[in-house]
């Protein structure tokens, strides 16, 4: 059971992934024309998941709206991770009171529930970047409000593997060549470690893929025009008692995916 | 602990101080005279550490200031209103979750190795994968408007609380239950559990008498951590249903600009967990007496 629910987690994933990137150029429309004769269609052979009350075609607006979300999760996580990487990398390779103050201020941060400083991070940066595109700004605001909220942990296990690496005979004999310090970390330390980050970096993108969605929903993250599964899902919301089918498409597609990380990533653990 | 919460006061206070353009930008055409005369009530005219100071003076007397936007409500009224719903929405959850837990956990361990747990295992994946942006509206539209079962809004009365308990209590039940299972099934694996059996005591009577109260300590120690992802959790519920809670009015308050109440809800935030997690360290020194001698 457990074999082929992955096999499915990995190609529902697959597809999406295909579709997300390919899709908005294959298909007929682009999900942004809006159409007076055809609002709020019930999904269906024409629209496969219907049309919103502006009559924009739902499945292309899913499509759309996923490589926003994607884009979050990936980068999101991605800048945690060097965020971490960096920060844990120079306290386990320092020890001693250095180490010991940069994981206090870790353990200090870790204790603030992260939704109230994500939210407040991301209000000020999208009114704080210079950048002219709402979209770019909305964008970095959010990757970089997860990114500053979420590399604690990561921190943490680096610090942890390069004090143990670090004490390794190979590690030693690198250091008695006369390798530089950054030689040793790139080529020996990083090496070591990557499987474990990995699966970390990776166990982030779902949880990052959540927030788009709920900051968007509470109007934090991406804001209309643009789209993303926290708008469609938003939306949606509105006419949930009289036009369920707005709301259901995206959320179950957002619920997927997320989904399909998990099962992979448990899967992958055990292994 | 308490250095958590000068920290996040600070940044959210610097954060908030550091965006452009003030309170007063959006009225239309306010007489610079008017205008001046408001910065000076409000304080926003001196200096940013003059305003922290002032602040921070302000809270130590317990006077978190007057909310920006509703201006005939103080922030403290405010909080006040809001955390009874939030508080007995997020304390139900939190029994729900607590004796959930243990009986799936449980049955689970009692099972291992069979289809039970295996199904358990996969519906716990789905579970933590489960948003509430899908599970509440979904909820919402099927026993309140499909089958008009249950009220979908407000926290009127006991039925009230059904749909939003639910929608709050999905994913951090499954992950206590996953802990709470790795937990119990480590502890299966020990020699006392073997002694026990020999002495022919059942495997209902091991687990419950022997191996649950093993398993008590990791599992305290995830409450804390539990608490914060409800209270997290809370926020989405708390718009979903309407309740007019604290999370309701962070969210408007974040929409509106309304720093004073952000500021002082924030702050509310973290003084109630610092509270809940010097409590259960305490409890954690009563579960397990060797955490005492080496603190």
């Amino acid at each position: 059971m457990k074999k082929s629910l992955f096999a499915l987690a990995v190609v529902f994933l697959g597809v999406l992934l295909f579709a997300t990137i390919f899709g908005p150029w294959l298909i007929a429309t682009t999900g942004l024309e809006q159409n007076v004769e055809n609002i709020l269609l019930p999904a269906g052979k024409e629209h496969l998941f219907g049309t919103d009350s502006l009559g924009r075609d739902l499945f292309a607006r899913v499509l759309l709206g996923g490589r926003i979300s994607l884009v979050v999760g990936l980068v999101g996580s991605l800048l945690a991770f060097a965020l971490g990487l960096c920060y844990g990398g120079v306290a386990g390779w320092s020890e001693g009171l250095t180490d010991r103050v940069m994981m206090r201020f870790c353990d200090i941060l870790m204790a603030i529930p992260s939704f109230i400083l994500v939210s407040v991070l991301c209000l000020s940066l999208q009114l704080l970047l210079p950048f002219e595109e709402p979209l770019t700004r909305s964008l970095i605001s959010l990757c970089v409000s997860i990114a500053a909220t979420h590399w604690m942990s990561l921190a943490r296990v680096t610090r942890g593997m390069v004090l143990e690496i670090k004490r390794k005979p190979f590690v030693e004999a690198a250091i008695a060549l006369g390798g530089s310090r950054s030689h040793i970390f790139v080529k020996h330390i990083l090496p070591n470690m990557l499987g474990t980050l990995l699966i970390l970096v990776a166990m982030q993108i779902p949880t990052n893929i959540l927030y788009e969605s709920f900051m968007s929903f509470i109007g934090l993250g991406i804001h209309p025009p643009y789209t993303s599964w926290g708008i469609l899902v938003r939306e949606g919301w509105k006419t949930l008692s009289s036009f369920p089918h707005l709301i259901l498409f995206p959320s179950l597609i957002l619920f997927l995916t997320v989904w399909s990380f998990h099962i992979i990533l448990d899967y992958v653990r055990r292994k | 602990m308490i250095a958590s919460l000068v920290v996040l006061a600070a940044l959210t206070f610097f954060l908030l101080k550091a965006l452009p353009g003030g309170p007063f930008d959006e009225e239309t055409a306010l007489n610079p005279l008017v205008k001046e005369k408001l910065s000076e009530h409000w304080g926003v005219q001196r200096s940013a550490l003059g305003q922290v100071t002032g602040y921070l003076a302000a809270v130590a007397q317990g006077d978190l200031g007057i909310s920006m936007t509703k201006p005939d409500r103080t922030v403290a009224e405010i909080i006040a209103q809001g955390v009874r719903n939030t508080l007995a929405l997020n304390g139900i959850a939190l029994l729900c979750i607590l004796s959930g837990a243990f009986v799936i956990a449980v049955a689970a361990v009692r099972f291992r190795e069979t289809w039970v747990e295996a199904l358990i295992d996969q519906v716990v994946i789905a579970f933590l994968s489960l948003p509430s942006l899908f599970w509440g509206p979904l909820l919402i539209y099927l026993f309140g408007f499909y089958w008009n079962l249950l009220p979908v809004a407000f926290l009127t009365s006991p039925m009230h609380y059904v749909l939003p308990v639910l929608t709050l209590i999905l994913r951090p039940l499954a992950s206590l239950i996953r802990l709470l299972k790795n937990s119990l099934n480590e502890n299966f694996q020990m020699d006392y559990v073997r002694t026990a059996k020999a002495k022919g005591i059942g495997v209902w009577g091991i687990l419950i008498q022997h191996v649950l109260k093993n398993s008590l300590v990791p599992f305290l120690s995830y409450v804390g951590p539990l608490i914060v992802s409800l209270l997290s959790g809370s926020f989405l519920v708390e718009v979903l249903f309407a309740v007019p809670g604290l999370g309701t009015e962070f969210i408007s308050a974040l929409n509106d600009r309304d720093y004073t109440l952000i500021v002082g809800l924030t702050l509310f935030y973290g003084s109630l967990l610092i509270v809940v997690n010097s409590l259960i360290d305490v409890l954690l020194r009563l579960a397990d007496p060797r955490l005492k001698e080496q603190a």
